[in-house]
């Protein structure tokens, strides 16, 4: 549905995006993530063709953002960062509006504002004026003009930033059900958001593309695996004979608590009960931890950092 | 006709926009009580002892100079500042019917401004004998001059994300377009630089240019072609400058 290839875009000597390169298949919920000023937000304005990029395609349901702009506006719904309304004007008027824009004819305009506003539970606030509602219902607002001509493909720009806890769950839920048939492209850096919505979640740093990956397969693969450990009257030699075990790269004492950091991605539960029992210490507590979300992340995005 | 119908639905929001808060009253009131204002007031229209709207679209010029700028001023820099213009240029709407339907919006302001001062020849034909058959032909011209200064308006709005900025550009911009051509400029122009040859075809070609020579015959209620052909022109060349503005803006 979406083909991105090389894409290249220079701010004058700043290079916001550089080389990136995905694909996004049919009815796919893909998270774009990454640091403040990594590139999502340029990317997303190249594949709504609000921007040209310098090198490279975007190619959305068989249209290039650069040949055929139109056709792809068509089939794209776009929510821009920060969600900008025209305050002054009803929710049935700024979503009549756009349904005009889109060329949906008069007789089923009626129709198609019915149900969108009945798909972003806006009923109750149809008929007041934007500029009076909440943050969460100007966001359902924004969504809602997104989505009124029932687009194949759904662009939606930090569409969770400002909300509160309830709100960001019902902004998930939505773009879940959205994601049964439609691809949607959404941008956070809330990683819990992406980890229990997303199919796929794609990281960029400093404009390059550093991870593509399904969000559990990412932590599975990543670095900072540990085992945590809860030994009786634990005392500091044992970490000399715990280091003896090939996969613990490292140890960490808090007490009778231990974190040993291993090589392997697995859980080496088995192994260490076993150590422990041939050298005769009480365990009460055995537990594997994979490294969480928030780590992959910061070791990715901060590579860059280093360098 | 689908290509007409988002420019109409354009126009029709911009123009609505206006009445939904009270500035769009504010501007109108602001325009008859002006251009009423110098006509009665300034022009001495009570000694004069004659029932002609000249003197009345011999002030327009200047009338338009604060406002028109004044109701264009937001056109695109509104869109802008709030950042919905990135919405508005994503949906299926090229440049050029997004920039016709902010000009026919502004055009349908200017038409309800000019209709507003009918009460003008009203009065005069009630108290004289009104020639109104120039009177129209000088509305026409009005509206007409009105269309090329709402061009630069619209033009000067697309650079700036700031209302108050455009407002001030524009009358500058306007202040200029009209001096070029402006009489008395000419007048200047040429005794001061009278000893150089080539200077007098410069100086024809700036009084061509200028905004007022053309709409000099018109205030008379008199229609000339070119003058017409001058406004379309100006106001089509501006537009195409407009999208040519916008698509490059979409680079940064």
């Amino acid at each position: 549905m979406v083909e991105v290839r090389d894409l290249t875009k220079n701010y004058g000597k700043f290079t916001a995006l550089q080389n990136v390169t995905f694909s996004v298949g049919k009815g796919q919920v893909i998270g774009l993530l990454g640091p403040n000023g990594a590139g999502k937000t340029t990317t997303m304005k190249i594949l709504t063709t609000f921007m040209p990029q310098c090198a490279g395609s975007a190619v959305i349901g068989g249209n290039d953002t650069r040949v055929n702009p139109m056709e792809v506006r068509r089939m794209v719904g776009y929510l821009p960062e920060s969600n900008p309304l025209n305050l002054e004007v009803t929710v049935l008027e700024a979503l009549h509006f756009v349904a005009k824009i889109r060329g949906i004819a008069p007789k089923e305009r009626s129709k198609a504002v019915a149900k969108i506003v009945d798909m972003c539970r806006l009923q109750s606030v149809q008929k007041k004026v934007i500029g009076q509602l909440s943050k969460g219902f100007r966001q359902r607002v924004g969504l809602a003009q997104a989505m009124i001509h029932d687009p194949q493909v759904l662009v939606l720009d930090e569409p969770t930033s400002g909300l509160d806890p309830n709100q960001i769950a019902d902004m998930l839920n939505l773009i879940k059900e959205l994601g049964r048939d439609k691809t949607v492209i959404h941008s956070t850096h809330i990683l819990a958001e992406a980890e229990d919505t997303c199919d796929r979640v794609l990281i960029l740093s400093r404009g390059v593309l550093v991870a593509d990956s399904h969000p559990a397969k990412l932590a599975r693969n990543a670095q900072g695996h540990q085992m945590v450990l809860r030994i009786e009257n634990s005392n500091p030699e044992m970490a000399q004979k715990l280091s003896t075990l090939d996969w613990v790269q490292n140890t960490e004492q808090y007490g009778d608590l231990w974190h040993l950091y291993s090589s392997e991605k697995r859980d080496m539960g088995k192994e260490l009960a076993e150590f422990c029992r041939v050298q005769n210490w009480l365990v009460s507590e055995l537990a594997y931890k994979e490294p969480n979300l928030e780590q992959v992340f910061a070791h990715l995005t901060r590579r860059g950092d280093a360098q | 006709m689908n290509r007409i119908r988002p420019v109409l639905a354009l126009a029709q929001r911009e123009l609505r926009s206006w009445f939904i808060t009270p500035v769009g009253y504010v501007y109108l009131v602001f325009f008859v009580a002006l251009s009423n204002g110098l006509f009665f007031v300034l022009n001495r229209f009570f000694d004069m002892g004659q029932v002609s709207m000249r003197g009345w679209f011999g002030m327009l010029p200047w009338v338009y100079l604060f406002f028109v700028p004044a109701f264009s001023m937001g056109l695109w820099s509104e869109e802008k500042g709030r950042g919905t213009i990135e919405t508005l240029l994503t949906l299926p709407l090229s440049e050029w019917q997004a920039v016709l339907g902010k000009f026919l919006a502004g055009l349908g302001f200017l038409a309800l401004s000019l209709a507003c001062t009918f009460t003008v020849p009203y009065t005069l034909s009630q108290v004289g004998n009104l020639d109104w058959g120039a009177t129209l032909a000088s509305y026409f011209g009005a509206f007409l001059m009105g269309a090329a200064f709402l061009a630069v308006g619209l033009l000067v709005s697309s650079l700036t994300r700031n209302q108050v900025v455009a407002f001030i550009l524009s009358i500058t911009v306007l202040f200029v377009m009209i001096m070029i051509g402006h009489p008395q400029m000419i007048m200047m122009l040429s005794t001061h630089f009278a000893h150089l040859s080539f200077f007098s075809g410069v100086v024809h070609w700036l009084s061509w240019s200028g905004l007022i020579t053309h709409f000099g015959n018109i205030s008379r209620g008199v229609i000339d072609t070119r003058d017409v052909i001058y406004s379309a022109v100006v106001v089509f060349v501006l537009l195409h400058l407009n999208v040519h503005l916008l698509r490059t803006q979409r680079w940064k």
